[in-house]
């Protein structure tokens, strides 16, 4: 009895220190989940702030067919040539210059065919829509001035692609709540090392000078349920189970 | 069925009242802890025939009259005669706890207005008497630091296998001290993660200061 008291009890400061490390973390676990909601807050109004969300919306004209010999590149160029842009602009009625709006646009043609896609990126899918739109058939009547060109086709119409192409911007969120669980943890254990509170077993023998003879648990379910009972039931499993396994 | 449910509400019953654990639960693991802090004053007590002890704490609610009577009622179950004398004229707590009344006890006693042995209930847990605080006394320090209290300490001394006394915090009150130094021994209960170093350090110099045998300390887990 003696003995076995004796033994108990060494186990326990060993043990002991390893678990006061947790238990810092679980005594605040408030502030560092409090901490990590806030910089996760503010982790999202940053992304919702910076991150304006974008659409995209392309239509198709077809280019060209064996009577004119017109070189397919300088067409396409000619799509974001500023004549068309800033007669796209007057129509819609836009700010800015039409170099800008140029920079939305871009035009690339499909698999070597005389199909050209004309995809336009704006914060507004409907306008998005608009300038594709605009820009195909402002092109078309614009180009037959320009270059005496009349091959154009408008293949199909941009519709409005009401869904974002920035994709959810989520990295800013994932590091600001990462950033946060460190930031609560770090004060977790500042706090706990600067509350000048009685912690380890060890530190107040050796400041006090005196034994420490036991400590007791906070009385929760776990450690107030009675071990007998809980031993009994495990014995009565483990028989039925081995019973069953050599049986068969 | 009805068993079930009655034994389901009584645990949580238990639960929120802090519970005499050792009682409810003898096999449980807290009471497995008070039995370790019952054979470590065994040891203190058996060379040199040591009976009074006191508990106390720097500050108020650590757990002092919980941690007192669960130790009470674990030492008794080991068929010790024990008496706990609830001495926290201030905010006594022991009679709440063991369900009984406290009209008559401690005080009643000092002022002669009652005998010793009227004063002392019967727990009924083992051999565990208890004496409340009594009737509440206008001037608690005054009251312990009469002449009576010595006297009564050592009657109740010769006639039981040990005494544990609960006192107010040590850092707010100064009857603690005049009781320490009447008692054979003093525990000083210590709150993990609640009562500074400080405070710690500073009970033990009152303690010294009163010439009071402090013989270790109890530490109670705030989690």
């Amino acid at each position: 009895m003696r003995k076995k008291t004796l033994v108990y009890d060494d186990y326990m400061s060993k043990d002991i220190n390893i678990k006061e490390y947790f238990d810092v973390l679980r005594d605040r676990f408030w502030l560092i989940f409090i901490i990590t909601i806030i910089m996760g807050a503010l982790g999202y109004g940053y992304s919702q702030m910076n991150n304006t969300s974008l659409y995209q919306t392309s239509t198709r004209i077809i280019l060209g067919s064996s009577e004119q010999d017109m070189d397919m590149n300088t067409l396409m160029v000619m799509i974001k040539d500023p004549i068309i842009m800033s007669e796209v602009q007057k129509t819609i009625g836009m700010e800015g210059s039409p170099e800008g709006l140029a920079n939305r646009i871009e035009v690339s043609r499909i698999d070597e065919s005389q199909v050209v896609l004309i995809s336009v990126t704006d914060t507004d899918p409907e306008r998005a829509a608009q300038i594709a739109n605009k820009t195909a058939s402002v092109y078309k009547s614009k180009i037959v001035d320009l270059l005496n060109y009349e091959q154009v086709q408008l293949l199909s119409k941009a519709g409005i692609n009401p869904i974002s192409i920035s994709g959810n911007q989520n990295r800013p969120i994932y590091i600001a709540i990462l950033l946060g669980l460190i930031t609560g943890v770090g004060l977790a254990y500042l706090m706990d090392s600067i509350d000048g509170a009685v912690k380890s077993r060890k530190e107040i023998e050796d400041i006090l000078d005196l034994p420490v003879l036991g400590e007791i648990s906070y009385v929760n379910r776990r450690n107030s349920v009675t071990k007998k009972a809980k031993k009994g039931s495990n014995n009565m499993e483990v028989r039925g189970e081995s019973v069953g396994i050599k049986q068969n | 069925m009805n068993l079930l449910v009655l034994s389901r509400i009584r645990k949580l019953a238990n639960k929120n009242k802090k519970p005499l654990v050792t009682y409810t639960n003898p096999n449980s693991m807290i009471a497995e802890q008070f039995r370790t802090i019952r054979t470590n004053i065994h040891f203190l007590t058996e060379q040199n025939n040591r009976k009074v002890f006191l508990i106390t704490s720097p500050n108020k609610q650590e757990g002092t009259s919980t941690s007192i009577a669960n130790l009470a009622v674990s030492i008794a179950q080991n068929k010790e005669k024990v008496l706990l004398v609830d001495a926290n004229l201030r905010s006594p707590a022991l009679h709440q706890l063991f369900k009984t009344s406290n009209n008559i006890g401690l005080t009643n006693v000092i002022n002669g207005s009652t005998k010793l042995n009227e004063a002392i209930d019967q727990t009924g847990i083992a051999q565990l008497d208890l004496l409340t605080s009594g009737t509440i006394s206008p001037n608690p320090s005054d009251t312990i630091g009469d002449y009576r209290m010595e006297n009564l300490l050592k009657e109740v001394g010769e006639a039981y296998d040990l005494v544990l006394i609960d006192t107010p915090p040590v850092l707010k009150s100064t009857e603690t001290r005049i009781l320490a130094s009447l008692c054979d021994g003093v525990f000083i209960l210590l709150n993990r993660g609640k009562t500074k170093v400080e405070e710690a350090e500073e009970s033990k110099k009152v303690m010294d200061l009163a010439q009071a045998n402090v013989l270790g300390i109890l530490l109670n887990n705030n989690k």
